[in-house]
């Protein structure tokens, strides 16, 4: 018995039609042989062509039928003519396996160790030990890196900040309250600011908005071939561009640490004497309780290193991205990454270490 | 002497061997030609000479003076050359005058700015350009932009030019002015110059020399004239803008009828 399934073609065969006729062919093809009525079909251009080439291939890959009814001669005489092009076939010699894919991950992870050491000792030898030297860039310099990745970045911070901190104080003064420690809200609060939130929390925004920038913008640079011109021109690109923001983020990381945390002070201030009942008078005396010169020192020791971390992270992944514009984004994704989860562990170090 | 000799030139990335053996020289005042298909080593060429990448063997001599394969170019040297890239790497947070000036303060931070500005100022006359001294790069077109790297390409007056694609993404007229700036440079500055392109009319233009590039090895070094008349039928086939016919990889498709 005949076992043919007839699909009658449209006067036209538009890309619009393409997918809907094909899908249904193909599964028609999956479960039997094939009629294409085409009687009412007045041209075939490319689209057509392609079609018909497609379900035929299908065919015979299946071992089933397609069979063409009704085509006008001159359509009929131009399908017996049909020739399509190959797709070559994928060159898959260079394909990895998973245990040397993991090694290249595991190489790929040591050399940014690697490049990270060379930025790190390179940035501290000419800040540190080459300050009075008269081959030193002047240019470009880090008074407006200054300005552009901390004074910038101080309405943010700040602001994030002090709502964080308001909250903390706010949760906890009830609680606080609840077993009459209200009053140990202010050293507490300012303990924490001082030594964790105040820290974390600027470097963490400075990672998303200055280091992010600092990236895309030496990526740029790479892709751009500026930095090779820079090369070719004798000027180092570390000492150019990598140091003055170094020596910025050193400067404004720990200032913005500092003032940040005396902003979450403040709002634990306005929680104090709003939930507390506590004066802001009596706030200010309490603070002392939890805050030391050795507290605040730690602190700055700690947003130094942040702001090391962002710089150098930032610059490492700027400089060594390959590629184009999707390098650039994968590279300022990547920096945020990478820059939050290593001041993450250098926090846990320092907890460690510190107190 | 030669204002640059490669002897024996050997890179390429990893494993892979771009270039096998490069060996040539530029002579003073001579405008040589790097030259090759699409994906032959023509830039990585450039990148090794310049040190932007390290080869794997062979030494450069850079007017008389040689350099082994590790060692970077010494100041004094880079002095002496300029370099043009493809994209005119122009910093695009300073000025054109700014970018003129980068390599004049790097190697003289205490030049007084009035000093600085007058000889940039003679760098962009140099390249007509003058007009664009306090533009920034995005507010130039695409011919200005390479004209202004090509003045910071001079700033020093070098002795040796090398330029990447000069030409490329540049209308023709664009492109003959800047072969006649080049040109131009030549005789007034006395610079050779070192060009890596595959624009014919810039190449039969300006060229002295050239170097044909094949499969990491040096397959003519000659004259416009002797590469014209090449019998090499890779070389005839370049100059005379012929090009091989794909090959054509298509399948027949059986259609079977009723009726």
């Amino acid at each position: 018995m005949d076992n043919f399934t007839t699909v009658s073609l449209p006067r036209e065969i538009t890309p619009r039609d393409l997918a809907t006729l094909q899908r249904r062919c193909h599964r028609i093809l999956r479960h039997g042989d094939l009629r294409l009525d085409g009687s009412a079909v007045e041209s075939l251009d490319f689209f057509g062509e392609t079609f018909l080439a497609d379900i035929a291939t299908a065919a015979e890959k299946l071992h089933r039928r397609c069979v063409l009814k009704g085509f006008a001669a001159p359509i009929r005489e131009k399908l017996s003519k049909l020739t399509v092009n190959i797709v070559p076939n994928k060159d898959e010699s260079n394909k990895m396996s998973f245990i040397e894919k993991l090694g290249e991950r595991g190489f790929f992870i040591l050399d940014g160790f690697k490049n990270f050491a060379y930025l790190l000792s390179e940035c501290i030898y000419w800040t540190f030990f080459r300050i009075f030297d008269k081959n030193h860039i002047p240019f470009h310099g880090t008074a407006l890196q200054l300005f552009r990745l901390g004074s910038n970045a101080c309405g943010i911070v700040f602001l994030l900040v002090f709502l964080i901190a308001f909250s903390l104080a706010f949760q906890s003064s009830f609680m606080l309250n609840a077993v009459g420690g209200g009053s140990y809200l202010a050293g507490g609060l300012g303990f924490l600011m001082f030594a964790e939130i105040g820290p974390l929390l600027s470097s963490i925004i400075l990672a998303g908005r200055s280091g992010s920038s600092i990236t895309a913008e030496i990526a740029s640079m790479t892709v751009a071939e500026e930095i090779k011109a820079l090369r070719t021109m004798g000027i180092p690109p570390i000492q150019f561009l990598v140091l003055p923001r170094f020596k910025a983020l050193s400067v404004a990381v720990p200032i913005l640490s500092f003032c940040s945390s005396i902003f979450g002070c403040l709002a634990g201030m306005i929680v104090a004497d709003l939930v507390c009942e506590i004066s802001p008078y009596n706030y200010i005396l309490s603070l002392k309780d939890g805050i030391t010169i050795t507290l605040i020192l730690k602190s700055m020791v700690k947003s130094l290193v942040f702001g090391w971390i962002i710089a150098l992270v930032a610059a490492q992944k700027g400089l060594n991205v390959r590629g184009g514009a999707d390098a650039v984004g994968k590279a300022t994704t990547s920096c945020v990454v990478t820059s939050i989860s290593g001041i993450i562990i250098a926090d846990a170090i320092f907890s460690f270490i510190f107190y | 002497m030669s204002a640059l000799e490669v002897k024996h030139l050997r890179a390429g990335y990893g494993q892979k061997i771009i270039l096998e053996d490069i060996s040539f020289t530029v002579q003073p005042r001579e405008i040589r030609m790097i030259l090759g298909a699409s994906g032959c080593g023509k830039s990585t060429l450039l990148n090794n000479i310049l040190k932007l990448e390290h080869a794997i063997s062979g030494t450069l001599s850079f007017f008389g003076e040689e350099i082994q394969t590790k060692e970077p170019i010494p100041d004094r040297l880079r002095r002496r050359m300029g370099v043009l890239f493809q994209g005119g790497a122009l910093l695009t947070n300073l000025t054109v005058a700014e970018n003129v000036a980068l390599p004049l303060r790097r190697s003289y931070p205490k030049l007084a700015q009035t000093t600085l500005d007058e000889i940039v100022a003679d760098r962009l006359e140099k390249v007509h350009l003058l007009n664009a001294f306090y533009k920034f790069p995005a507010e130039l077109s695409g011919g200005m932009r390479k004209r202004a790297a090509l003045a910071r390409a001079i700033a020093f007056e070098p002795e040796l030019l090398f330029c990447d694609e000069p030409s490329a993404g540049l209308d023709p007229v664009t492109s003959r002015s800047l072969d006649e700036l080049l040109l131009e440079l030549r005789d007034t500055l006395g610079v050779s110059v070192v060009i890596v392109s595959h624009e014919l009319e810039s190449i039969k233009t300006i060229t002295d020399r050239f170097i044909y590039l094949q499969d990491g090895n040096i397959l003519m070094d000659g004259t416009l004239d002797e590469g014209l008349h090449s019998d090499i039928p890779v070389i005839h086939k370049f100059f005379a803008r012929e090009h091989d016919n794909p090959v054509v990889n298509r399948r027949f498709i059986h259609f079977e009828f009723e009726d």
